[in-house]
């Protein structure tokens, strides 16, 4: 019963209802009905606001006795020395680090404070009897608890709003010199290259502080050429540049468990309908070319047959495709070389063909593993035009698998649909080059680079004026250009096409920069409608431009950072609430330097045990004996089996102890977003569901503890 | 039993004054200990100063102890402010900047980097991996070369940084030699490095109107170390400190540029070989004379680097030379400016009836000029080096051998180009000087040629009798020739020819020497 109750925390992760969520509810009941049991019934109608109010002003005032708050100015004065070492790589990074050594100095001056006040507080009223004072009085167990938190969030209150008043005071300051140095920059052109003009600009006109929210697209695509908004069928470019991949669903019970099985059970049957059409004549990149930015990408490994090889000129070869499998993190699961006995599939040039492969039985127990006993087995197969000088179409619906029919060489007896992630995203995904950092797009000439496509659909856009800023962080790599005497930037045009109406925005040409930052205003009244692509083209042929869903933010408010800066600070002061509870739980039965270490222990637990990682998963106890190279059969299974339940209780522990990652507040409002209104719910929810059953014990074993005769 | 109202008044005085005391007490410890731990730390610089016998004149070692207290006070407060945290905030620095560095997010990278310069001022080998991952790795992640320039010399500004803390150390001064030796000078992107150098070494407006310690404030360009006629800034050659007493051989006088002041003028501004030639000198005189030891580099690196970094340099000049009198004239880049004998055959035959640019024929004359001075001098070097390390002697003698080869060709093209815009005798003093020299230069790559691109048995059957391949120099001129034919009609019997590839850049050498010489005539 107990190794299943430790089996039943250590499956439960974070706040998510279907992994474990209702264990801390269970914990927060049982802590409620101990509570009640142990004397909460009788105190609870005894329970007096003013009262509390009275102990919390006790531990207030003498906080402020002890000069608490004098700590601030200390660490003003070290925020703005640190802030006078740093190196930013421009204005808008200036601001972000001080914006990060503001928030972690408040962060830690008040969580150390907290820490330190509550833990010693209790102790040492208790050992210099002033409790006797309190206790003596009508008042309850409950309300010295509640009071003792309130008093010390009060006391970490006052250092927030005192820190808060300098951040925000501070930033201003800077953030203000900055801007109107820029500003005289620009004016002057005062050492401002080509590249950074616009994010100068953009800098000089919407200020360095800000707390952005941004519109989601539904999708990112990879296409040889923008497809037009009635196009059925979609293309990529070959030569294993691009592919499409579709998203399927099967329950693992409909998968073989091992290989033996698997032979007596029905293929995986693909089919498909492409066409193919020769590319337009593209800038060839030569392959001798030495990178002269630091490669990005992950080797992707095609086989070619003989007399394909990858030198031979595109006419004198005939298309072919590669279909591989991928998990849904898109990581190859089954190779090439497993399907079609590894060799690519044949396609003729011109009108659509219908192509219907089996795979081999041998995969299905490998997509079975990707199965857990709640969820279905989710995989991607992804079909791969191998052959360059041609492009490759399907339509969104023109790929079908499903359970061969062993009546019918072309049919299935169980068909299985598509499962794409979103409702409303398409069903196959056209995707880019993978690389390291995200997919790649190739740069090419004006007329026939491929293009990136952001879709956004159904977003509420005001469009009768005004511009629409854009920012886009993306990764680059080139080769073989870089020998020339002058500075030759990578070309990248961002154009808004309406799908509502169909027309097309004026390109903008945007030079960007390896993890940095660049803007662009693009025009509001393109995306009228709310449906709309963003749509992104590199015409510096050599470059290859780095996109994923995350590193676009197309703004759709810049909201006041003075509200977002009062939210995190609300987030920090949540926090230091539980650190207080904790604090005061620890020190109910610990000396206080032991209550110290403990409160410490359970806020950092969690996490500790988070950064652990992979070296938790099932498995690490072999991994340890194998490292350890134990011979003996007996000392390797006791080495084994132990390690592996300390790995277990680690995690049964951790995860009733508090996630302080929901209370992380710098990344957001350092990087100038709006912080959602889930982040301050989400650590409430952690506030509520820890500290509140944490409060009770620690009343429960105050309300037992002798402190005075 | 009860107390006294008055006593307990008067025991809570006492004990509010004992606590008083001792925390006065506590206080001066503190404050005292501060005040030791700066005299002691300022006495250890000064007794490593003396250690690695630095010049110890009176000028000299204040100036360098005060440049080392002053330059390093931010890590000396740093540190003390951290206390017992330096180390484990360093480990920090240390791996998030490397993990960032591999994930290619740069954003408060360097400032990381600037934490743990602060922080681990003592260690040269940390300043010289951050000054190469700056240079090297960071930089090759940009993408624009202005971005990846600035990043360089971002890398320049951390060694001098250090510098300023370390002066006089060879371990900073060698990084500054190889940021502008192997990067600037000889990566992919030199072109593009080497012209914006040789444009902001020259007197200009600077673009930076930013102050330095402004939060946006980066470099963006070299300071200008010329004047408008293209002389040093007396800035950057007036010496700082006089010979230590006793000290009779080179020294290192405290000024920026002391070993390029021979040199000038630079009216087109400096090669970056020119400034790292300049470091690595300082470094070979801190070897040499003060027995300054690299961290990781050899003495015999060490003191070779200035001689290989002139010959790089000449070569810099001769290649500048080339660019300009094919400019001037003009006719075709080479498609592949890499490869040298690409270089020799476009200008061979100037068009005829064409005056060419004057200002490109000026600057080609400048750099042929300097192309042979350094030439010379980097001779010379080797020369003084090679007693040294003699184990390195045959590699040597063959640098030196192609350098005096170099150095007539300049010559050479210097004058032929000069009588293009002279007329009469002047013109046939020139022309009958420029024939002299690549008589010289011919006959350097044919000795060249038959001493290092043939092996012993091919000697034996085309020298006269008595001689090999070590007394080629012994050798008439003008038998050179005919020999050197005897060999090319051997080598062409060969099945397998080993240094075909090698022997065409001084065969490039040869010709259009030879070419060149039927013109004047």
């Amino acid at each position: 019963m107990f190794t299943q109750f430790v089996n039943l925390l250590a499956q439960s992760e974070g706040y998510d209802p279907s992994n474990g969520y209702f264990v801390r509810y269970i914990v927060a009941i049982v802590a409620l009905l101990v509570a009640v049991v142990f004397g909460l019934w009788k105190d609870l109608p005894r329970f007096s606001i003013t009262r509390t109010w009275a102990v919390s002003n006790v531990s207030f005032t003498e906080a402020i006795r002890k000069r608490v708050l004098w700590v601030t100015p200390l660490a003003i004065v070290a925020v703005i020395v640190v802030s006078q070492f740093q190196k930013p790589v421009d204005e808008l990074d200036a601001i972000r680090q001080t914006t990060k050594f503001c928030l972690f100095a408040t962060g830690m001056l008040v969580t150390l404070t907290a820490i330190l006040l509550a833990c010693t507080n209790l102790p040492k009223e208790i050992e210099n009897r002033v409790i006797f004072t309190i206790v003596t009085k009508p008042t309850t167990r409950l309300e010295i608890i509640m009071g003792k938190v309130i008093g010390f969030a009060r006391v970490s209150a006052a250092i927030l709003l005192i820190m808060g008043v300098f951040t925000y005071s501070y930033l201003h300051l800077r953030s203000w010199t900055m801007q109107r140095e820029i500003k005289q920059r620009l004016a002057n052109d005062d050492g401002v290259e080509p590249g950074i003009r616009p994010t100068l600009e953009y800098y000089a006109d919407g200020g360095l502080l800000s707390a952005k929210q941004f519109f989601t697209p539904v999708d990112l695509n990879f296409y040889s050429r923008i497809p037009q908004s009635d196009d059925a069928v979609k293309w990529t470019s070959g030569a294993s540049e691009q592919s499409i991949a579709v998203p399927f669903e099967i329950p693992s019970d409909m998968l073989p468990a091992d290989p033996e099985e698997a032979k007596q059970h029905p293929p995986l049957r693909l089919g498909f309908l492409i066409e193919v059409r020769r590319t337009s004549e593209s800038a060839t990149e030569d392959a001798t070319a030495v990178p002269t930015t630091t490669p990005a990408t992950r080797p992707v490994r095609i086989p070619y047959l003989p007399g394909m090889e990858p030198d031979a000129p595109p006419d004198a070869r005939q298309p072919s495709i590669v279909v591989e499998i991928y998990d849904r993190d898109f990581f190859t699961i089954v190779t090439p070389q497993e399907i079609n006995s590894g060799r690519p599939v044949d396609v003729q040039l011109g009108d659509r063909q219908l192509v219907v492969l089996d795979l081999p039985t041998a995969i299905l127990p490998t997509l079975r593993k990707l199965a857990a006993p709640d969820r279905p087995a989710r995989f991607h197969v992804n079909i791969r035009g191998a052959v360059p000088g041609y492009e490759y179409g399907v339509a969104s619906d023109g790929i079908a698998l499903g359970f061969a029919n062993p009546n019918d060489p072309m049919g299935f007896s169980v068909p299985i649909p598509p499962a794409p992630a979103k409702a409303d995203a398409q069903v196959a995904i056209f995707r880019g080059r993978p690389g390291t950092h995200g997919q790649q797009l190739r740069g090419d000439k004006p007329d026939v680079a491929p293009v990136a496509v952001y879709r956004f659909r159904n977003q509420q856009i005001d469009s009768t004026e005004g511009n629409v800023p854009v920012e886009l962080r993306a990764y680059l790599e080139r080769s073989g250009v870089d020998d020339a005497d002058a500075e030759k930037l990578t070309d990248l045009h961002v154009e808004v096409v309406n799908r509502t109406d169909n027309t097309r925005s004026v390109p903008i040409l945007l030079h960007p920069e390896n993890g940095r930052t660049i803007y662009a205003n693009l025009p509001a009244k393109a995306m009228a409608g709310g449906n709309f692509d963003l749509v992104f083209t590199v015409t510096s042929p050599g470059s290859w431009l780095t996109f994923t869903m995350n590193n676009l933010g197309l703004v759709q408010a810049d909201r006041s950072f003075g509200l977002n800066l009062l939210k995190s600070l609300l987030i920090l002061w949540l926090l230091t609430i539980l650190v207080v509870t904790i604090a005061v739980f620890c020190s109910t039965f610990l000396s206080w330097p032991i209550a110290v270490v403990l409160t410490v222990l359970i806020l950092l637990g969690h996490w500790g045990v988070v950064q652990l990682g992979d070296a938790l998963t099932p498995g690490i106890g072999r991994q340890i004996v194998n490292d350890f190279r134990v011979q003996d059969a007996a000392q390797s299974e006791v080495l084994s089996r132990s390690v592996e339940s300390l790995a277990r209780a680690l995690q049964a522990i951790s995860s009733v102890l508090p996630d302080i990652n929901q209370f992380a507040v710098t990344e957001d409002i350092e990087r100038g977003v709006w912080i959602p209104g889930f982040a301050i719910y989400n650590a409430l929810f952690v506030l509520v569901m820890f500290g509140l059953p944490l409060m009770l014990s620690a009343y429960v074993i105050f309300r037992y503890k002798e402190v005075a005769p | 039993m009860t107390t006294h109202p008055a006593e307990t008044v008067q025991t809570d005085d006492l004990v509010r004054a004992r606590t008083s005391r001792a925390r006065i007490g506590i206080i001066t410890v503190m404050v005292v200990s501060i005040v030791v731990a700066g005299i002691m730390r300022d006495w250890a610089v000064r007794q490593r100063i003396a250690a690695t016998a630095l010049p110890g004149g009176g000028v000299a070692s204040k100036s360098a102890a005060a440049r080392t207290s002053l330059g390093s006070m931010d890590s000396f407060a740093l540190a003390l402010l951290l206390g017992g945290l330096r180390g484990p905030l360093v480990m920090f620095l240390w791996s998030t900047s490397e993990s960032q560095k591999a994930d290619k997010n740069l954003e408060d990278f360097d400032t990381k980097v600037e934490w743990i310069r602060l922080l681990q001022p003592e260690f040269d080998t940390v300043h010289i991996f951050q000054v190469w991952n700056k240079a090297y790795n960071i930089s090759v992640q940009m993408a624009s070369l202005a971005n990846k320039y600035t990043t360089i010399l971002d890398a320049i500004e951390y060694a001098r940084n250090v510098g300023a803390g370390r002066p006089d150390n060879i371990n900073i001064i060698v990084e500054m030699a190889k940021v502008y030796s192997d990067k600037l000078g000889n990566s992919a992107e030199k072109n593009y490095y080497k012209s914006r150098v040789r444009a902001e070494t020259m007197a200009h407006v600077p673009r930076q109107r930013l102050k330095r310690d402004d939060p946006a404030w980066r470099p963006i360009e070299l300071d200008a170390v010329l004047d408008a006629q293209g002389n040093l800034l007396s800035s950057v050659i007036t010496p700082t400190r006089s010979a230590p007493a006793g000290h009779n051989g080179p020294f290192n006088d405290g000024s920026e540029f002391q070993y390029l002041k021979k040199y000038q003028p630079f009216p087109y501004g400096l090669s970056p070989m020119a400034i790292a030639f300049n470091y690595y000198k300082q470094a070979q005189v801190l070897q040499r004379e003060f027995k300054q030891k690299h961290a990781q580099l050899s003495d015999l690196v060490i003191d070779s680097r200035p001689a290989l970094t002139l010959k790089l340099w000449a070569e810099d000049e001769a290649e500048r030379g080339r660019r300009n009198e094919l400019i001037a004239f003009g006719l075709p880049l080479p498609v592949d400016q890499t490869i040298k004998p690409a270089w020799e055959e476009p200008s061979i035959t100037l068009p005829t009836g064409v005056t060419g640019n004057p200002d490109r024929i000026t600057e080609a004359l400048d750099a042929y000029r300097l192309a042979a001075i350094v030439a010379d001098d980097s001779v010379a070097e080797y020369e003084t080096h090679l007693p040294l390390f003699p184990n390195n002697a045959s590699n040597t003698e063959s640098i030196i051998d192609s350098l005096v080869a170099l150095k007539d060709m300049a010559l050479g093209d210097h004058d032929f180009l000069l009588a293009q815009s002279k007329t009469g005798q002047e013109r046939a003093d020139l022309m009958a000087s420029a024939i002299k020299h690549y008589r010289a230069t011919a006959d350097q790559n044919y000795r060249i040629l038959l001493r290092y691109y043939m092996d012993d048995v091919m000697a034996s059957k085309i020298l006269p009798a008595g001689m090999n391949r070590t007394s080629i120099k012994e050798i008439p001129a003008d038998q050179l020739a005919g020999i050197y034919a005897a060999a090319r009609a051997e080598i062409g019997k060969m099945q397998y020819d080993s240094y075909a590839e090698d022997r065409q850049e001084y065969e490039a050498y040869i010709r259009r020497a030879e070419m060149r010489i039927a013109q004047a005539k």
